[in-house]
């Protein structure tokens, strides 16, 4: 079964992103990353080493973690995809977000998309995950401004909140 | 010590102004922008190092549909294509010479991204080869040909001491620095103590990657990139398109990362050339490969000798140094005359002599980066002193207090007293080092452990002139115009928090306004720890300013003498009148709702700000390691930081740089090294140019701060964010040598496991 | 950025998947390898066919003697397996140290060893414990050890029409397992494995040298490793020496097989 294209050459999908359905038509090689900063302007999941290796493109792919910059948009179809922006549901922030706000656990903010999917997507496979554990998930994520500490004990905090 | 409670709003860790915008994903960065009817641009690049750039050819990537032009270095005849603001060696693109791999060649503009990559693929050029030189000793052999074949004129800055003679051969800056008589105090010595250091080619990975947007219409020229200084860089496009600068806007939104190589122009000429060429707004993005073939940071070799007389005492320091400094210079014929004031430490010492050179290369041009010449220096210089120790037989802490400079005491003739106080640093660092609960032992295999304590002293703050401009408006908020760039270190917050301080007003109505040409006031530079204190001289004095116009409409509305007005807790009273807020006088003066009032606050070299440096920069870092005799493997246990801060507007903010800075320091001490085959580099991305990640945490943190009120800046502050990266290389290799026992006289950064391997199996670095 | 656009295939079967294989199609999976070659502009595939949504590929299970691991299972299915947790222990830790995070969850077992890099983990562990994969292509399915798939850096024994649909791991005399590696950066530099079984013991070096090698040995003390290494080339570039790697190489071996042996005689 092929991906069907159309006259353009563009391969149609639907997708739903944060929570909202998406139906388009894309060129076949276009990263997920491509797709959602370029194409649906939710600009917040960053691209930086575009290698896999510094996490700032990590977003949840039916609850899955991947590297938006190395998956190919047409494999979003049919699949849930959340991004930073769908973490707080109106003005209210996620227990995540409001603990990086409150462990500064940021400085100039372009891994923290990166980051806070990661952590999101840890809490959910492992509520109360030991500061190693916390550690080891975020080993692929670089962040070049805070030294990390404060990020790790964001999560840890809400990880002691919910217990 | 004063208490915290003499203080609303500063001394605080308030919520940060950026923080909401960063964790829901809404802070855009120029990565992020987009303009209508905006291209895109792609840049191509020599494949050689060093070469006649004999032509350009463009037709095939002209061919490609969609693409709608190519900008070569003939085509920019027209303009002032150079840049650099100390050395104007800069082509926008390569001219008629290539200098190293990864130089751009041509800019392809297109309507999309992927098409402009695709074209400038396409672009071929024709070379005629000259021989690559990589290293320094290549460079200054003596029949090396010149990497630079005629002299520049200069970039015409104010700042520099020393402005650097017209290039020799292919060094691009020397200079000779000291003072007293080194030769004869080294024949007076009891000890003499030599050792040798490399510091290696570093790349900042600012994780936002080089980016600008320019639109060239009809004589002006608008920019967005990612940088730390939109006024210097204004003022080179301006020069490079003989345009005034009241013509040319140059704004930065938020920026992922700097470091310090984001300082001056980097990518915003190509973007601004290919707008000018194609008629219509252009953005480039560079890949993280692409970003670190743009700049570096300079390596650095260091010979240090220091005589010592029998007590310990330094009667001599003698360095030789040596930076390799790429194709360009950018700033780094600043960096080195920093690197001179910054290798011998913040000591006694009657006779120097420090002799340094920058050496052009065919490689990716150095710039500034965090510590500005002082990580490659201090290295030498705390490594030499803990080797002396060594041999002198007393403890390290014990042989650097018979020499650091006391409080107000003198690092260097003609400039200021040095403004903190080390020994009591020291002590902090030395207790806190040796607090030691949760001190693992691998059980599975021996391990060795060691630490030591490196202290280092800059001429930081660069240069102290700044204006900041503070409007209330008719609501009683207030909105800050600063140049000053937010690029994380939280230089937004810190302002605010000062402003509302000042006025006494809600810090949640405070309002910063971003880095705009056109909407700020000059701020010529974000770099060398100085927005705290010298841009927070000038809010401070702008806020001052704000309340003399509010007393002298005050004053003008009650029909009573100035004198009378008393402005406190944000408002305004005079006998016989109820208290009112800002907003009212305002209203009052100029009607409801139809006016506001701004005032420009202004800090210049005079006063308490005429002697330079502006403030030392203290470092401080002690650190306890544990080392994998059979890997080679090496942890840090324990790390402790000193911000000798003077005092801290934003408490965790300050600790918060002062780990970012120590973990780049550890980066540089055990991991990260960009390395060049006869050419080329061959690590040129994040993976095999490693940075620390999550896994690479010390064990413990311990941030001190000590605020002792001994800065010029408000309430007492003095600049920090570079101090804790500087000493970090040395009290690493002290640390290693403690624990392996072995001192050898040549060190090698970075101490990878082979490294640290070898260095316990006696092998040379 | 991909700059050239593909056909792109998505079956659901593994029939499906088969007739679509061959010389101008490439499958692929988490697309972690492949992907990013093709970014690089290494690889121009005409055809993908993504190997994701069938099902068959993504299962593990135990048959009366045998793990069997579907080749479309991630490295994090594998780590977190119960069944891998409860029969193949070693199997877990090795995969759940593969690259990062992102790299375990979307990365495969079937991609990995089909990539064939020689710094790999997971070829040296499944070498060790003497793995067989089933291929399956037109002309039929047949069986075949990991370590004669692996033919070195990047190249493999199956044609450009065939799959890897799953990995054995014979469980019947499975002891010993453990599995040691030395990783300063994203990939390994040197990886130890020594799996014991009644029917003997093996010891694989892998990371280090261009594929996996081998020793076999009736018990953990005729495990060595100048023997294994007698005549092989290590690697050596600007991650490791070949020096240090071979020292690596016993520290590794010492670490695991020293505290089966006792004291050195």
């Amino acid at each position: 079964m092929s991906a069907g294209t159309d006259a353009t050459g563009k391969v149609a999908i639907d997708v739903t992103v944060n929570g909202r359905p998406v139906s388009t038509a894309i060129p076949v090689q276009e990263t997920a990353a491509e797709f959602l900063r370029d194409r649906l302007g939710l600009t917040g999941t960053k691209v930086s080493c575009d290698m896999q290796v510094c996490g700032a493109c990590s977003v949840l792919v039916d609850n899955v973690p991947i590297s938006a910059c190395t998956y190919l948009a047409v494999d979003l179809a049919g699949r849930t995809v959340r991004t930073v922006e769908g973490l707080a549901t109106g003005d209210d922030l996620s227990a995540l977000q409001r603990a990086f706000l409150q462990r500064y656990a940021y400085q100039c903010g372009f891994c923290t998309s990166g980051f806070l999917m990661m952590a999101t997507s840890l809490l959910e496979r492992n509520p109360h995950p030991t500061e190693e554990q916390v550690v080891e998930y975020l080993d692929g994520n670089i962040c070049r401004c805070t030294g990390y500490r404060p990020i790790v004990d964001a999560i840890l905090d809400v990880a002691a909140e919910s217990s | 010590m004063t208490s915290r409670r003499e203080f609303r709003v500063v001394g605080r860790a308030v919520p940060r102004v950026d923080g909401r915008a960063k964790v829901t994903g809404a802070a855009k960065y120029t990565v992020d922008l987009a303009e209508p009817g905006m291209l895109h641009a792609a840049v191509a690049r020599s494949t050689r190092a060093h070469g006649r750039l004999l032509g350009v050819d463009t037709s095939a990537a002209l061919a490609v549909p969609g693409v709608m032009c190519a900008v070569t270095g003939a085509d920019l005849r027209g303009l002032r294509p150079f840049y650099g603001h100390i050395i104007t060696d800069h082509p926008v693109m390569a001219i008629d010479k290539v200098r190293f791999v990864g130089e751009p060649i041509c800019v392809v503009v297109a309507r999309d991204a992927r098409t402009a990559h695709q074209a400038a693929d396409l672009v071929r050029a024709d070379y005629q080869d000259l021989r690559p030189m990589v290293s320094v000793a290549d460079a200054l052999a003596a029949d090396a040909p010149e990497i630079h074949e005629h002299a520049y004129s200069g970039g015409g800055g104010v700042f520099w001491e020393t402005l650097p003679e017209s290039v020799v051969g292919n060094i691009a800056h020397q200079t000779d620095f000291g003072w007293g008589d080194v030769d004869a105090a080294f024949d007076q010595a009891d000890v003499v103590v030599q050792t040798e250091s490399t510091y290696p080619m570093l790349y900042a990975y600012a994780m936002e990657p080089y980016c600008a947007i320019a639109s060239y219409t009809a004589g002006t020229l608008r920019v967005t990139s990612s940088t730390q200084h939109p006024f210097m860089v204004r003022q080179e496009l301006a020069k490079i398109f003989q345009l005034p600068l009241a013509a040319v806007q140059v704004r930065a939104p938020y920026v992922g990362g700097g470091y310090g190589s984001k300082s001056w122009t980097k990518v915003e000429p190509l973007a601004a050339v290919a707008s000018w060429k194609a008629g219509q707004p252009v953005r480039l993005v560079l890949s993280i490969e692409e970003s670190i073939l743009t700049t570096r940071t300079d390596a650095g070799d260091v010979k240090v000798r220091t005589g010592f007389d029998r007590d310990g005492r330094i009667l001599a320091r003698d360095f030789a140094i040596d930076f390799n400094t790429g194709a360009y210079a950018d700033s780094s014929p600043s960096i080195l005359d920093k690197a001179v004031h910054r290798c011998f430490g913040p000591y006694r010492i009657p006779n120097l002599r420090v002799r340094a050179r920058l050496v052009y290369t065919t490689t990716v041009p150095a710039s500034s980066y965090r510590g500005f010449g002082a990580p490659q220096t201090n290295l030498a210089g705390e490594y030499n002193i803990d080797l002396a120790a060594q041999r002198l037989r007393l403890p390290a802490d014990e042989l650097r207090r018979r020499n650091l400079v006391p409080p107000g005491g003198q690092l260097m003739p003609d400039r200021r007293g040095l403004d903190a106080d080390l020994a009591a640093d020291l002590t902090l660092a030395k207790q806190a080092l040796s607090e030691r609960p949760g001190n693992r032992i691998d059980e599975s295999h021996e391990t060795w452990h060691g630490s030591a304590i490196a202290c280092s002293a800059s001429d930081a703050g660069a240069y102290p002139a700044s204006i900041v401009s503070v409007t209330v408006l008719s609501d009683g908020s207030v909105r800050v115009a600063t140049g000053a760039v937010e690029m994380g270190q939280g230089s937004a917050t810190a302002l605010s928090q000062i402003v509302a301080e000042e006025l006494s007003v809600d810090f949640d109505d405070v309002h910063i306004v971003q880095s705009d040409t056109a909407a700020s006031p000059l701020e010529r530079t974000t770099n060398a720890s100085r927005t705290t204190t010298i841009v927070g001289l000038a809010a401070q004095d702008a806020c001052r300013q704000v309340q003399l116009r509010l007393r002298e409409m005050a004053a003008e509305n009650w029909q009573c003498p100035q004198g009378e007005i008393d402005i406190r807790d944000g408002f305004v009273s005079a006998p016989g009148h109820d208290k009112l807020p800002y907003r009212d006088v305002v209203d009052e003066w100029f009607g409801p709702g139809a006016g506001e009032v701004t005032a420009t606050g202004v800090v210049r070299r005079v006063g308490e700000l005429a002697a330079m440096p502006p403030f030392w920069e203290i470092g401080m870092v002690g650190v306890d390691i544990a080392v994998d005799p059979t890997t080679g493997s090496l942890t840090v246990d324990h790390l402790v930081t000193v911000g000798d801060v003077g005092f801290a507007v934003n408490p965790q903010a300050t600790k918060a740089q002062e780990l970012g800075a120590a973990t780049q320091g550890m980066g540089g001490a055990l991991m990260e090294e960009l390395l060049y085959d006869d050419t080329e580099l061959t690590n040129p991305n994040v993976v095999d140019y490693r940075v620390p990640r999550s896994t690479d945490m010390p064990r413990r943190w311990t941030p001190l701060l000590a605020e002792r009120r001994d800065g010029v800046g408000p309430y007492g502050a003095k600049g920090i964010g570079e101090g804790s990266l500087n000493p970090v290389g040395a009290a690493v290799c002290s640390a290693l040598a403690a624990a392996t026992n072995r001192w050898p006289e040549r060190v090698r950064l970075p101490l990878t496991p082979e490294r640290v391997w070898r260095w316990i199996g006696d092998d040379e670095p | 950025m991909i700059t050239e656009a593909f056909r792109h295939s998505r079956p659901v079967t593994l029939p499906d998947a088969v007739a679509l294989l061959g010389e101008d199609s490439t499958p692929y999976a988490g697309g972690t390898e492949l992907i990013a070659a093709m970014k690089l502009g290494l690889v121009v595939p005409e055809h993908l066919v993504d190997l994701k949504r069938i099902p068959e590929l993504c299962k593990i299970s135990v048959t009366e003697h045998e793990l069997v691991i579907g080749s479309g299972c991630t490295h994090d299915q594998v780590a977190r397996s119960e069944t891998v947790l409860d029969v193949f222990p070693m199997l877990a830790a090795l995969t759940g140290q593969i690259g990062n995070t992102r790299v375990r969850t979307q990365g495969t077992i079937g991609g990995n060893l089909c990539f064939a890099d020689p710094r790999s983990d997971l070829a040296t562990g499944l070498v060790a414990a003497r793995a067989t994969v089933d291929v399956l292509g037109p002309r039929g399915g047949r069986l075949i050890p990991v370590q004669e798939l692996i033919l070195g850096p990047l190249a493999t024994s199956i044609e450009p029409d065939e799959l890897v649909t799953s990995v054995r791991v014979d469980l019947r005399d499975l002891d010993f397992q453990e599995y040691q590696r030395v990783a300063p950066k994203e990939r390994p530099i040197v990886g130890v494995c020594v799996v014991g079984r009644l029917s003997g013991w093996r010891m694989v070096v892998g990371a280090a040298t261009y594929q996996p090698v081998w020793l076999d040995a009736d018990s953990p003390d005729e495990l060595s490793t100048e023997r294994l290494l007698a005549g092989v080339d290590l690697m050596s570039d600007s991650d490791a020496s070949a020096e240090y790697r071979r020292h690596l190489v016993d520290v590794l071996a010492a670490r695991i097989v020293q505290p089966l042996i006792g004291p050195r005689r």
